[in-house]
């Protein structure tokens, strides 16, 4: 529920209260005055629910397909968009967030889930390939069905050395201006991370190894500062549990 | 709002919703859960908070958490109007290098006229699976916030704290190790921990001025001996528990000291179904003051 702080602020209080009030979502060090400082990300509700209501259908009022005026115009566009989309190989429209929360939810699951691996995802230039394995073929079926039906992300399921996996294909749009690895860096110091990561860069690359949360809460940050699509980037689960972050400027 | 209190492994909730007549209280219980993978506590907050988001069923997934003092290094160090420098110089004396990867350590003013400052130190991770689950949830927390420190904020915002010169916050703990924390003319004097041992006390750790402490456990045990006199120490002591034992609390409240005062939300807050509430098991939820930092209640 929101309601104007305002509202609620006591009548008279001083903007400086003597007894501190401790709120560790503060940056650290001396704390001189009251924080009100907070996390916030419900405005990621809003957008979905925007998205979705953008993707509604509109009621029709009246049946336009009435006038020929109209039918004849639509059917050429229609055929138009037709051609088009054959010629460039039927592509799925699925915008970067909704392909970047997919792959967030597969590294979460896989990361929760004894069974099943998060192999690799690769963010490309045109497309994310994201692989997954198990043990069971039966499991990664139930596990990748959601996926790939709500979205009709192409996939592959195939078998080698007694390991299963699944190789989702989602469409994406990388590097588009190419990227500087001291904004990499920058996102780094404004990250939360866990007190188990590492950090390696040279002058093209930029390498994160952690929890699957530091690499979550990373990407995370690298979208939210509109970054995400400047890199080429691929995230594996190494055996060791952890997770690994390759992040390449591709700068020519 | 969701207000969570951490003790231990429960989790105390209250839930409440802004009305004319100041916060309404709409929901209160607690959840107990095990941390099974101790390596892992970002799932483990994200499930907890999932779980009681889920149990309140009520607007926006808006919350405060008051942390356990288990999880926090609590140090104090002498820096005159706390400068930063001296504070760092201090902790480098103390600390290794591990600890200062590992930690985030945030200054606070303590007893200022002897130039005291307090170190509360949270582990890096725990700060980060905090925020993780609220941008997996898609929700806002508005104050992380711990222990006894959560309480006083609470004994302000509900019984007016503030206006007193002098007031003590009395936790009784588990197996009997107590905490108190003296606050006068507005700031922090001390916090100390003690243990009861039959009517006697004896002092764990202190932070502050040292002969306030010895004053004060005096006069604790003095009560205990049977003087049920008011407490001179403070113009008012404000007395709750997370995790000790009930029977402790009642004995004490039981001595109907005058300016004794049981820090529980519920004795002030209107409540959404009027029903017969137990003022003695409800008392964990003081440490969900942070919530109403700056609500007028």
């Amino acid at each position: 529920m929101c309601f104007p702080p305002s509202l609620w602020l006591k009548r008279g209080m001083p903007l400086e209260a003597l007894m501190f009030d401790i709120n560790f979502i503060a940056e650290p060090g001396v704390q001189k005055e009251p924080s009100m400082a907070h996390w916030s990300f419900l405005h990621k509700i809003q957008e979905n629910s925007s998205k979705n209501k953008s993707g509604q259908k509109p009621e029709k009022e009246k049946n336009i397909f009435s006038s020929w005026k109209i039918v004849i115009p639509a059917i050429l566009f229609t055929g138009s968009l037709i051609f088009l989309g054959i010629r460039q190989g039927n592509s799925v429209q699925i915008s970067a967030d909704m392909v970047l929360n997919q792959v967030i939810d597969l590294i979460v699951e896989s990361g929760y889930m004894k069974d099943i691996k998060l192999s690799h995802a690769d963010f490309g230039l045109e497309s994310v390939n994201v692989t997954i394995r198990a043990s069971d073929l039966h499991l990664l079926q139930d596990f990748s069905r959601g996926y790939r039906k709500e979205d009709n992300i192409p996939y592959q399921l195939y078998k080698r050395e007694n390991q299963s996996f699944v190789n989702l294909m989602f469409p994406w749009e990388g590097n588009k201006s190419g990227g500087d690895i001291q904004v990499l860096r920058n996102l780094a110091g404004k990250t939360v991370f866990s007190n188990k990561i590492s950090i390696h860069f040279t002058d093209d690359q930029f390498e994160l190894q952690g929890r699957s949360s530091d690499i979550i809460s990373y990407l995370l940050q690298m979208a939210e500062s509109d970054m995400i699509q400047k890199f080429t980037f691929s995230v594996r689960h190494l055996e060791s549990g952890r997770y690994f972050l390759k992040v390449t400027t591709n700068q020519i | 709002m969701l207000a969570i209190a951490q003790s231990g492994q429960t989790y105390h909730y209250l839930h409440w919703i802004p009305s004319e007549r100041g916060p309404l209280v709409t929901e209160y219980g607690s959840l107990e859960k095990e941390a099974v993978d101790q390596e892992h506590p970002d799932k483990y907050y994200h499930e907890i908070l999932e779980e009681l988001f889920s149990r309140v069923h009520n607007g926006e997934p808006i919350c405060t958490f008051s942390i356990d003092r288990e999880n926090l290094l609590i140090s104090s160090c002498f820096a005159e109007e706390m400068n930063p420098e001296l504070i760092n110089w201090h902790l480098n004396q103390a600390r290794d290098e591990n600890l200062f990867e590992k930690t985030d350590f945030y200054h606070f003013p303590l007893n200022t006229s002897s130039g005291n400052v307090l170190n509360i130190g949270i582990p890096k991770m725990l700060r980060q699976s905090f925020l993780f689950s609220m941008r997996l949830l898609k929700g806002r927390m508005n104050g992380l916030g711990c222990g006894i420190f959560s309480a006083e904020e609470g004994a302000r915002q509900w019984f007016h704290a503030e206006s007193l010169q002098r007031y003590l916050i009395w936790k009784v703990g588990k197996k009997k190790m107590d905490e108190v924390l003296l606050v006068e003319d507005g700031e922090l004097k001390l916090y100390s921990s003690f243990h009861r041992v039959g009517r006697n006390w004896k002092l764990n750790w202190n932070y502050g001025d040292a002969s306030e402490t010895e004053s004060i456990l005096s006069e604790i045990e003095k009560k205990l001996e049977g003087d049920h006199s008011e407490f001179a120490i403070a113009d008012k002591v404000f007395l709750y528990t997370s995790d000790g034992n009930l029977n402790e609390v009642k004995q004490i409240h039981g001595f109907e000291i005058k300016n004794v005062q049981l820090l529980n939300p519920l004795l002030v807050l209107e409540k959404a179904e009027e029903e017969k509430i137990n003022v003695f098991s409800t008392l964990p939820l003081a440490e969900t003051g942070n919530a109403f930092g700056g609500v007028d209640v």
